[in-house]
């Protein structure tokens, strides 16, 4: 049984009474210790379908099961043992911390929340978690503010750990570093995960991060996965046009290497209704495209791509 | 050739801390110069000094930006108005805060033109819809009534531009113009930038953070660390070989695969490979004398904390480290 199973997932989201659904129908799985990227550009509901499957948001359809318990319907106060086995580290570590509280109470308080341990316990626990995450044990008594951004993410991170969860949404936890604290912050996820069996949904606009982090990957464009591989078969072979103009767009730090000409059109736009809605921006539109929405369908063992002709 | 720009010295201080410590480098005509490092190492204030945009505490405390026989840095504010937008134009990272609002983008770029050719309204307008149908926004007469917040990011960045390349300047400063953008966006915007810099035979300092920009569309590299450059080289040697450890540190913490290592999708992943960490942070080496790089440096040598080594001729480029000349390994030896 996977770790996270979600199904038929939408989110809408109704502005002036307009309709977006910006997540439109998605299904995934993640299983213990398994690391899934969810790439793709700003607008497509990556982020959305992260804060959904955490109930920070509420679906309108769709399931997501924890090992198995429907989550999906359920209230606040019957979510709470389930809250505490998904947790979230956010993009921004200067927005998502209390600037008016220590780092110890800003650890503290989710353990409070859940009633777990007494107060000898929590302190413990939070003095492991802190050196865990590679923080002196000094920064117990000191604010958000006096850390540095890299810092911060630690603070974030040990946040989410300290309830000892099973699953982590990472949501663009790298995209606010510099690159050379970006390299500490993923390597760390990598040590924790190891040592603490821990399970990723890494959402990231960068290609060239969720490559070297993900086990599997899926690609969103417009509420929709378009795509889903593991790592290594996904960038050798990628099958959906969409994934293959990203990976051409990354510019590759080696000047003898150069890109191949942008191989996509126009930006991206919401859905035109029925058909593919990559269309507008494909280079490999037919007919088939405008009249039939392609189904995500298996291509290869383990790869599944929504394209008529992948 | 005479250089488009020669900075020499340049040093920019806020009241608290000088940001900037004698600074030099220059740009050929035509020619890409990508200004490189992180948050806080002086680069968007060094094209700020250059522009004489400086936020109104911060002052050029020595110095001088020689650009087409004027010495900026000492330029009336006249002369410099004459210049900016006709000589040298800038375009900025978020192009939703660069642009007016209220006005409409056909404003916008004609009054540019119109500020330094007297050209009647008809004729700026003719000039705007030629401008921006040359940056791909489609209907350009009809987009040209509309306002900023009409256009998705990537357009905004393309109507910035038009209102740069509107009088055909001699240099564009253009800092982080993609790093707002979506990676197919950028490419697109980058790739637009560098036709019409070959087109018009302008020059184009691309300060950036994102070494894969630099790689696809830089001629030459100047890395900034600290408020100085510490190593500036043509970009096929500096990515070949990078000579500063802060250089090699960054390549080597990059999550994509360095050159001549395109082998198997495998080969970089978290599984089989370590990510090079670069430890500390630049605030390290606050209010030391030495190299600024040292505390975080894993080839520091005791004379390295004594004074902070001078840019000098290595291989093909310039390097600020004692050790420089020593280190003549390869860069993949020295991440593994």
């Amino acid at each position: 049984m996977s770790l996270l199973s979600v199904d038929g997932l939408r989110t809408r989201y109704v502005t002036r009474g307009r309709v977006l659904n910006a997540v439109d129908g998605v299904s995934l799985d993640v299983d213990q210790g398994e690391t899934v990227g969810l790439v793709g550009e700003s607008g497509c509901g990556k982020s959305t379908l992260g804060k959904t499957i955490l109930r920070l948001l509420n679906p309108v359809e769709g399931s997501i099961r924890i090992r198995g318990n429907e989550i999906s319907d359920l209230g606040q106060y019957a979510l709470l043992p389930f809250r505490r086995r998904m947790q979230m580290v956010f993009q921004d570590p200067y927005g998502s911390l209390n600037p008016r509280q220590t780092v110890e109470t800003l650890l503290t308080t989710p353990l409070k929340v859940h009633g777990m341990g007494r107060r000898a316990e929590r302190r413990r626990r939070v003095r492991d978690i802190v050196s865990r995450v590679g923080l002196p044990a000094e920064a117990l008594d000191r604010y958000p503010h006096e850390f540095s951004g890299g810092q911060r993410q630690r603070i974030g991170i040990a946040r989410a750990l300290v309830l000892e969860p099973d699953l982590i949404v990472c949501d663009e936890p790298v995209s606010a570093l510099d690159l050379s604290i970006q390299a500490q912050i993923l390597n760390l996820l990598v040590d924790l995960k190891r040592d603490l069996g821990l399970s990723y949904l890494f959402i990231s606009h960068d290609l060239s991060v969720v490559r070297y982090f993900a086990d599997r990957v899926l690609v969103m464009y417009l509420g929709r996965i378009v795509e889903s591989a593991g790592h290594a078969a996904l960038w050798r072979e990628p099958r959906h046009p969409y994934t293959r103009a990203l990976l051409a767009a990354v510019p590759r730090p080696d000047p003898d290497r150069p890109r191949g000409p942008v191989a996509l059109r126009g930006e991206l736009s919401s859905a035109e209704a029925g058909g593919c809605r990559f269309r507008a921006r494909c280079r490999d539109a037919f007919d088939r495209c405008t009249s039939e929405e392609p189904a995500l369908r298996t291509v290869a063992p383990g790869h599944l791509a929504a394209c008529h002709l992948a | 050739m005479a250089p488009v720009l020669d900075v020499r010295d340049l040093a920019v201080g806020f009241p608290s801390q000088i940001v900037v410590h004698g600074v030099s480098f220059h740009i050929d005509p035509g020619e890409t110069l990508a200004l490189v490092g992180e948050s806080g190492c002086g680069k968007s204030v060094t094209a700020f000094a250059l522009m004489r945009l400086l936020p109104t505490t911060a002052r050029i405390l020595r110095g001088e930006v020689w650009f087409d026989g004027t010495n900026l840095v000492s330029a009336s504010p006249p002369v410099m108005r004459g210049l900016r937008g006709r000589r040298i134009a800038l375009i900025q990272q978020e192009p939703l805060t660069s642009l007016n609002p209220v006005l409409t983008v056909g404003a916008q770029i004609a009054e540019v033109i119109r500020r330094h050719e007297k050209l009647p309204h008809a004729a700026a307008r003719r000039r705007v819809g030629e401008l921006l149908d040359m940056v791909g926004i489609p209907e350009p007469q009809r987009r040209a009534e509309e306002f900023p917040h009409n256009f998705s990011g990537g357009m905004r960045q393309r109507v910035m531009i038009a209102m740069a390349v509107a009088c055909h300047p001699l240099l564009i400063i253009a800092d982080e113009p993609t790093t707002a953008l979506d990676v197919t966006i950028q490419a697109q915007v980058l790739d637009l930038l560098d036709g019409l810099r070959r087109q018009f035979g302008m020059a184009v300092l691309l300060i950036t953070h994102d070494l894969g920009v630099v790689a696809q569309w830089a001629d030459r590299a100047a890395v900034m660390y600290a408020g100085r450059i510490v190593e500036q080289a043509p970009v096929r040697p500096f990515f070949r070989q990078p000579r500063h450890p802060y250089a090699r540190g960054l390549l080597g913490a990059s999550v994509n695969e360095p050159e001549g290592q395109s082998g198997s999708a495998d080969s970089w992943h978290y599984t089989t490979r370590r990510l090079n960490e670069i430890s500390g942070s630049v605030a390290s080496a606050a209010g030391e004398p030495g190299c600024p790089f040292a505390p975080r440096c894993p080839e520091m040598i005791p004379a390295c904390r004594a004074a902070p080594p001078r840019l000098e001729p290595v291989g093909d480029g310039l390097v600020a480290c004692f050790r420089a000349a020593e280190t003549e390994v390869p860069h993949v030896a020295a991440v593994g």
